[in-house]
């Protein structure tokens, strides 16, 4: 994917921070209508709520993660949630062990039982298209 | 990952306040293990580099269990080292200055106990993240707006007693503190400000409340563990206008930060605005080895191309204004006259009115893209920033930026630079990522982050905000009167927690006990 493909897909996920300053200055013009990055309220607790509220702050739309994956995979399989490759023992590993720039997520920050859950959401996906 | 406990504190000992702490917040929240002692320790450092690396965590969930412990650290004299979230990650994260401390992980406590919509505060607890918060108001549809720091993964009340800045006209984080509740290191409970009036309807209103006032004395500091805070928050503008600045040549920066202060001095800009290079913003896209594969650092040619190919500005540049339409109209049209006339500077601009969608807006969002800069050398990423204070006038300014470019080009790394600019004094960020598996990668960065902080302290500029490795050497530059700001800091620590359990070593205050490298 070219820099330019990437800064333009940039432009259809978010704006903040550096990035919003790289998308506008990369494009000239002013960007089109963006997502905000709002999550369901703790009293909603589906398993994407879960990994919504613990995970895609770095996950989401242009969140760090998601800004690194797309440095080897398509912007669609760049976002966590739309992979259909995830494995549960994969997720569990990363999650608590951390990968490349990704922290470790402690027990206190995201339980055990938490998740269990994500790791059902996420790998839910699995082999569907 | 080893264990090592502080000199005079017992395996024996430590057991028991473990075993305090299971009955006090139940086993589920202890955690023991050693995938749990890496987890929390300092992430981000160099390979092979332990001292920072707790016994255990404990994770309240009730300001009660807190004090609970806090009592319990106080009975068995085990240091206690407490976090919001922990995601101040290039500061040391979640990990103590002493190796051996249990953590005080607040993550779990949750709660955002109040927002007035009207009067624009919120009462929250130290676990609420920038997205709870901003979710909160999103889903409330409730019109205000918050102030985040550039890497907004963390807690919005630890950002603010770790002074972290946003650049909205609220974004001196701990200036918008307006009372907190505080447990003390003997475990007795305070509240500050107006939030001492039981029945006070003002706690998020007036920051001074009656007689001294203690909110500053609990930032940056190991002096108690902040329960809550009241929080102010901006109303909602009825307009916004965003000018974007884009330099291509590196000194433009000479151009530019004169005519920039100058907007500061004359409130044409109220807050902070920031320039940041462009090794701060192609990392957000790139790595370093798609521009380069020899080491040291970029040469001119090598910058100059990735640039254009990435469609940035050797220097970028952000200001932002709130306010009514026709005010941000006058404003636009000084900050255009100021900033004409240079070939190489153009800027551009983006307006929003209420009414419109919020996505077009200039409002402060949470954001992590700012983690990117880790990425850059490839590996697994780390950075640490040093981040001197300087005077807001041009010629301290660039010349700091000119002799920390030089002591990071040197030392064989790209020069990744932000300055946050307001009328009196400006922010320089000098950002070192490595990879952390790079041979001798600990020495080296330890090297250049030391040389960066003595050079700035040499020329008169103090650092903000440091890791925890610098915290001494920081602490130890604020040198009048052969360190008389630290000794009253030591007296005030040693008065309020005698007993030195609570985060020893913060900001290189040590408590008695602690001091001259053993326990008392």
């Amino acid at each position: 994917m070219s820099v330019r493909a990437c800064l333009i897909t940039a432009l259809l996920l978010s704006q903040a921070g550096f990035v919003a300053l790289a998308q506008q200055v990369g494009t000239g013009g002013p960007p089109p209508v963006l997502p905000l990055s709002v999550f369901p309220p703790e009293s909603v607790q589906t398993d994407e709520a879960v990994f919504q509220r613990a995970c895609a702050a770095c996950h989401g739309p242009m969140g760090m993660a998601t800004l690194q994956l797309m440095r080897r995979l398509p912007p669609s399989e760049a976002i966590l949630a739309n992979r259909r490759d995830l494995d549960g023992p994969t997720v569990k590993a990363v999650v608590r062990s951390g990968l490349v720039g990704m922290p470790p997520l402690t027990r206190g920050e995201v339980s055990d039982e938490q998740l269990d859950r994500i790791t059902r959401y996420l790998t839910g996906k699995r082999g569907k298209r | 990952m080893q264990l090592s406990l502080p000199s005079g504190l017992s395996p024996r000992t430590l057991d028991a306040f473990l075993s305090q702490c299971r009955a006090i917040v139940g086993d589920s929240f202890v955690f023991t293990g050693d995938d749990d002692r890496d987890a929390y320790s300092d992430i981000y450092a160099a390979a092979g580099d332990q001292r920072h690396i707790p016994s255990f965590a404990v994770a309240p969930s009730e300001v009660e269990e807190v004090q609970a412990i806090v009592k319990a650290a106080v009975a068995t004299g085990v240091p206690i080292w407490p976090f919001s979230r922990g995601k101040n990650l290039g500061m040391g994260g979640t990990a103590p200055q002493l190796s051996g401390s249990a953590l005080l992980d607040l993550s779990r406590m949750k709660r955002i106990h109040q927002v007035d919509a009207d009067l624009g505060y919120a009462l929250i607890e130290p676990g609420v993240g920038f997205y709870d918060l901003f979710s909160h108001l999103q889903n409330t549809k409730t019109p205000l707006w918050m102030s985040c720091p550039d890497q907004a993964w963390g807690s919005v009340l630890g950002n603010a007693l770790d002074r972290g800045v946003g650049r909205t006209p609220y974004g001196e984080h701990s200036q918008s503190i307006c009372g907190l509740e505080v447990v003390l290191p003997d475990g007795s409970l305070v509240r500050t400000g107006m939030g001492a009036m039981t029945k006070s309807k003002t706690w998020g209103l007036f920051k001074p409340g009656y007689g001294p006032s203690w909110d500053q004395m609990f930032v940056q500091s190991n002096l108690g563990v902040t329960t809550k805070m009241a929080i102010w928050l901006m109303p909602e503008p009825e307009a916004t206008t965003t000018l974007t600045i884009k330099a291509m040549r590196d000194d433009d920066l000479d151009w530019l930060v004169p005519r920039l202060i100058s907007l500061s001095r004359d409130r044409v800009i109220e807050q902070f605005y920031f320039l940041a290079n462009c090794f701060c913003l192609a990392p957000i896209f790139s790595s370093r080895d798609k521009w380069y594969d020899k080491p040291g650092a970029f040469p001119p040619d090598v910058t100059k191309r990735m640039i254009a190919a990435l469609d940035i500005g050797w220097w970028n540049g952000e200001l932002v204004l709130y306010g009514t339409d026709a005010i941000n109209r006058a404003r636009e049209a000084t900050i255009m006259e100021r900033l004409s006339g240079r070939a190489t500077v153009s800027v551009s601009l983006r307006r929003w009115q209420r009414g419109e969608p919020l996505e077009l807006s200039s409002m402060s969002v949470p954001t992590t893209s700012g983690f990117q800069v880790v990425n850059w050398y490839g590996g697994r990423g780390g950075h640490r920033v040093s981040s001197p204070v300087l005077p807001s006038r041009a010629s301290e300014v660039i010349g700091h930026v000119r002799t920390a470019q030089k002591l990071v080009e040197e030392a064989g790394r790209e020069f990744a630079s932000a300055v946050y600019i307001s009328g009196r004094y400006t922010t320089a960020l000098n950002i070192v990522a490595y990879d952390r598996d790079e041979p001798d990668g600990a020495k080296k960065v330890q090297d250049l982050m030391t040389s960066l902080i003595a050079t700035a302290a040499a020329d008169g500029f103090g650092e903000y905000r440091v890791h925890l490795d610098d915290m001494d050497k920081v602490a130890a530059s604020y040198d009048f009167n052969d360190n008389a700001l630290l000794r009253l800091n030591q007296r005030v620590k040693d008065a309020l927690d005698p007993a030195g359990i609570l985060a020893p070593g913060k900001s290189g205050i040590w408590p008695k006990r602690y001091r001259n490298g053993s326990a008392a």
